[in-house]
């Protein structure tokens, strides 16, 4: 009886439920507001949100992420789902800083009597209006210039170019692409007869062999370098061949290095396609169906050619180039013999007095040996500035081009540019303006009176500097600038606050045809506008309303895409929208639902598919035969050359941590700190030989002036070569820099100069 | 240890429940023996049970296996431990056995007392998400990484300090307002949330809890294409 009631006593009463409800209720409740507890702990940082953009530095356009805080920039991170992979480097990493320099140019500003003094737009703008007038009306349109950037947004550019070319009649358009891209941007168009990369970044997923000449990528192109790097871990055959005269981070990183000496590369380019054409590593059937010959004249045949290459068999080069026959033999074969071989260049290449031949010859090496339209193989110069492609390139915003690859001295490309703008025939001037080093020229000779300076530093940047500045002085210039302290302000005549980055909106063009836009997420600092706002503004008021129609950028994107329809490089489906939406598109893009074009001239370029089949996989458009050209081209030796006198080879470049004439990237602690002040750095054996020690001032010397500054020395020069970055304003390193160029590409050689140096 | 433990904790609990039920069934005769009963039954085996149980919690949770039981966390387990071709950080720290062990942990909690407590609070609240079904994926790290959970094992390495291009980074972690992530430079270090996302092609093998049942590396390889290509299939 007592078991059965104690069984009985075992069930639940009502009162044991609700105990036992409220306990469960008690202990769901403390999880419950322990969970709600751990989720308001969450430190979730500054970001407010987060914006898809592009870095605002260098060619590699890297995808960035942008964090905002109402109106301040506070993080930056790479971009996961862009080309880049999430990957950027240490001077994207830091825009942050830049944006919240609290140093900026705010208003505009007036020299009088050699001193700036504050005006406002309306007094700065009609002064800048009145003396490109006056300047029109005494001297004619080859009195006024414009010199713009390959950091000027695509609508920009595009605006600065029409609005001189069609609206003042002034063909003196030119920037700062010419001192970096023009010899790689001619060399792509006689070689392809279409300007811009054959191929694409993703190629270096797929390539085996790595033929990197005259590119520092690890300092100067760092995620691109990474994805070098990546692609070697994944797969054990990938070789990296580098050609450098330093042995830069880039040349360390090697499988096989060549030191060749500076200006001397032309004969190793020929010298491996001799090789190849003597050990009959040509690809045949590639050059059969898809190569014609040219000796820079005439047309030349195959067997003409590999006559001409008889001159520079290795045993006939390798003593002038430093390096041993056997070294070229062994890179012509791995070149040639891989799988899938990417050759990646950047300024060593193009700042050459034969940087065209160079460029041509670099194109050639994949053409003859089929190298060229697969996964992997192609020829791709890397870019140096974020828009010199899009903006400048693409939009023809130099002295000789119109928009899309026309040419100003053809007179069909001025006829239809004059028919898309709309503008009478005739009006575009029939002559080539002034290339960079001759506007300035022209200024120190009072030809160019008046000039504007958009977006870059001349007064630091051009070779032979002092000569130049000389006529910076001379002209009446407007520089629009962001800060007030760069060189080429001192020399304005006008300064006028420039809009930084995300301050303004508009779209961006790099290395591999890809454009990407950059979205307005805050106001200019002060009463700073954009370079489109003052380049509208200024047509307005030069009477050129009805030429420049447009007032917004996404207005002038619309009129630039429609009129890039007449042309093979068709992006007319690259919409705002669509560039908000995406992570970049690559042109050619003829429709809004067209995906882009990775590689071009095969299946899958809108220009190539109805010539491209199972038996002819290529079709180079470019040219009225479908054939790409490969030139003959001959080495010229320089006139910068060591001897007695001036025993020693100064070439210039870039540093990790900083961009171009430092504009920027110096002011910033960390950057400023890793980068060090500019100096002459020596391999530790002319540093001996010279009797000069780390820390020395020395005086440098080279036919075109003479300059001091201090020593410092490092294993990564090779001897006989010596280094010095141009992102010091106190170490104006171009004071001494030849101003020799291209004859083609008017682009100067700032890799080689000779100098001699003394203690100072 | 871990096996004591949970030996320990299943004894913990059968004797628990014997006594539970012998305590209710002389619940009328308060004797000495029955306050025993009460005294461990109600508070020192209750007490004993909630320390082993959060120990074993505590020490259970810095497995990966851990995180990865939660089907959510799959892509980002799938990627580090199987994908010997994935070049994400967390895949290229665990399959070069960069770190011996804990690989998610490691990582994902800060240093000192006030880390792991940080990174188990965080755990609770990723538990509670879980069971609830309140996320979204691609699920997203929420706040900032902490890079100094990297440079706690990479600073004074030989490979981290013979880089120069280093020094603006640590001047950047180390000052008053860090801004820099190593990431970065150094990529992304799960899948980018586009292949996380459900429905996308790579998301089929990715949240496929069954690859962990492969082991052999070939396997593994022919698994994700079998299921990559099933995927290109009912696209």
């Amino acid at each position: 009886m007592g078991k059965q009631n104690d069984k009985e006593n075992l069930n639940l009463s009502r009162r044991d439920f609700l105990k036992l409800t409220g306990g469960t209720v008690a202990v769901g409740g403390a999880a419950l507001s322990g969970w709600g507890l751990t989720e308001l702990i969450v430190d979730e940082g500054p970001v407010k949100s987060w914006h898809k953009s592009v870095c605002r530095y260098c060619g590699t356009g890297c995808g960035v992420m942008l964090g905002m805080n109402k109106e301040k920039l506070v993080r930056v991170r790479g971009d996961q789902e862009a080309h880049n992979k999430g990957v950027i480097c240490i001077k994207g990493s830091m825009l942050d800083s830049l944006m919240k320099d609290p140093n900026r140019l705010k208003t505009p500003k007036i020299k009088k009597d050699g001193k700036f003094v504050e005006a406002s737009w309306e007094e700065a703008m009609s002064l800048m209006t009145s003396k490109f007038k006056e300047a029109l009306q005494d001297h004619g349109p080859e009195s006024i210039g414009y010199y713009g950037s390959g950091q000027l947004l695509i609508e920009e550019s595009y605006t600065a170019n029409k609005l001189f070319k069609a609206g003042l009649r002034s063909n003196n358009v030119d920037g700062n692409p010419r001192l970096c891209m023009a010899s790689a941007a001619v060399g792509y168009t006689q070689t392809f007869g279409k300007d811009e990369p054959p191929g694409a970044y993703v190629d270096i997923d797929h390539a085996e062999t790595f033929f990197l000449i005259g590119s520092n990528a690890y300092e100067c192109h760092p995620p691109l370098w990474e994805r070098i790097m990546l692609r070697k871990k994944a797969n054990k055959n990938v070789k990296i061949i580098v050609v450098d005269p330093r042995k830069t981070k880039t040349a360390e990183r090697a499988d096989i290095y060549l030191p060749v000496l500076p200006g001397k590369d032309m004969l190793l380019l020929n010298s491996m396609c001799s090789v190849m054409s003597e050990l009959e590593l040509l690809d045949d059937d590639f050059i059969a169906k898809h190569v014609s010959f040219n000796d820079g004249a005439k047309k030349i045949s195959l067997e003409e050619y590999k006559e001409f290459l008889k001159e520079y068999r290795p045993e006939k080069v390798a003593d002038e180039l430093g390096i041993t026959p056997r070294e070229i033999r062994e890179v012509a074969y791995q070149f040639a013999s891989s799988k899938a071989t990417m050759s990646l260049w950047t300024m060593g290449i193009n700042q050459r007095v034969q940087g065209v031949f160079l460029n041509n010859t670099l194109n050639s090496l994949h053409l003859i040996t089929g190298q060229i339209c697969r996964p992997g193989a192609t020829p791709l110069s890397l870019t140096g500035q974020s828009n010199a492609c899009g903006g400048v390139r693409d939009t023809g915003s130099l002295a000789h081009l119109l928009p899309n690859g026309r040419l100003v001295a053809n007179g069909t490309h001025r006829q239809e540019m004059e028919k898309l703008w709309k503008v009478p025939e005739g009006t575009i001037a029939p002559k080539p303006g002034r290339h960079a080093l001759a506007m300035f020229d022209g200024m120190v000779k009072d030809e160019v009176k008046a000039a504007l300076i958009m977006c870059t530093n001349p007064a630091q940047s051009l070779p032979n500097n002092q000569y130049y500045r000389e006529g910076m002085e001379k002209a009446f210039l407007v520089v629009s600038e962001i800060f007030a302290d760069t060189e080429t302000a001192k020399f304005a005549d006008i300064l006028l606050p420039a809009a930084l980055y995300i301050e303004k909106e508009g779209v961006y063009g790099q290395t591999e045809r890809r454009y990407q836009i950059i979205e307005k997420l805050r106001e200019p600092v002060g009463d700073a506008r954009s370079d489109f706002d003052i380049l509208v503004d200024f047509a307005n008021r030069m009477g050129q309303g009805n030429l420049i129609t447009y007032k917004t950028p996404n207005e002038c994107w619309d009129e630039y895409r429609n009129i890039s329809k007449a042309s093979k490089y068709d992006f007319s489906g690259i919409t705002y929208d669509r560039l908000k939406k995406e992570r970049g598109i690559q042109w050619p893009c003829p429709s809004e639902d067209h995906p882009g074009t990775v590689r071009r001239y095969i299946k899958g370029d809108p220009f190539a598919d109805k010539h491209v089949n199972d038996q002819h996989k290529v079709h180079f458009y470019g040219k009225p035969d479908g054939k790409a050209v490969v030139f003959a081209r001959p080495y010229k030796a320089g006139v910068e050359d060591v001897s007695e006198d001036k025993p020693l080879f100064l070439t210039t470049g870039r540093v990790i941590s900083q961009w171009h004439t430092g504009t920027m990237t110096y002011r910033i602690s960390e950057l400023k700190h890793s980068a060090g002040p500019g100096r002459f750095v020596f391999h530790p054996q002319d540093a001996g030989l010279n009797n000069v020690k780390k820390g020395d001032k020395i005086e440098v010397e080279s036919s075109r002036g003479k300059m001091q500054g201090i020593v410092d020395i490092s294993d990564h020069e090779t001897p006989g070569v010596v280094f010095g970055a141009f992102y010091d304003a106190k170490f104006l390193v171009n004071n001494v820099v030849s101003d020799d160029h291209d004859p083609i590409s008017k682009e100067p050689d700032y890799k080689v100069t000779a100098i001699k140096v003394k203690k100072v | 240890m871990e096996i004591i433990l949970d030996v320990l904790a299943i004894f913990v609990l059968i004797v628990e429940v014997i006594l539970l039920y012998q305590l209710r069934a002389n619940r009328h005769e308060l004797s000495a023996k029955v306050r025993s009963m009460v005294l461990f039954g109600i508070i020192v085996f209750p007490l004993l049970a909630l320390l082993l149980g959060n120990y074993h919690v505590f020490v259970s949770s810095k497995e990966s296996t851990t995180c990865q039981s939660c089907h959510v966390m799959s892509p980002m387990a799938n990627d580090m431990m199987f994908d010997s071709h994935s070049q994400t950080l967390a895949s290229r720290h665990y399959q070069n056995g960069w770190i011996a062990e804990h690989e998610c942990y490691s990582c994902h909690a800060d240093y000192g007392f006030q880390g792991t407590m940080k990174a188990k609070l965080d755990g609770y609240r990723h538990l509670m998400r879980y069971v609830t079904k309140t996320y979204t994926e691609p699920i997203r790290y929420r706040g900032e990484f902490n890079s100094m959970n990297c440079y706690g094992c990479h600073q004074g390495s030989r490979t981290f300090e013979a880089v120069d291009e280093h020094a603006p980074v640590v001047e950047n972690l180390l000052g008053d307002d860090p801004t820099i992530s190593c990431l970065n430079c150094h990529g992304r270090a799960h899948p980018e949330p586009s292949k996380r996302t459900p429905g996308s092609k790579e998301y089929k093998w990715l949240s496929d809890p069954k690859v962990k049942e492969v082991v052999n590396a070939q396997e593994v390889k022919d698994y994700i294409n079998t299921l990559a290509a099933s995927a290109e299939q009912s696209k």
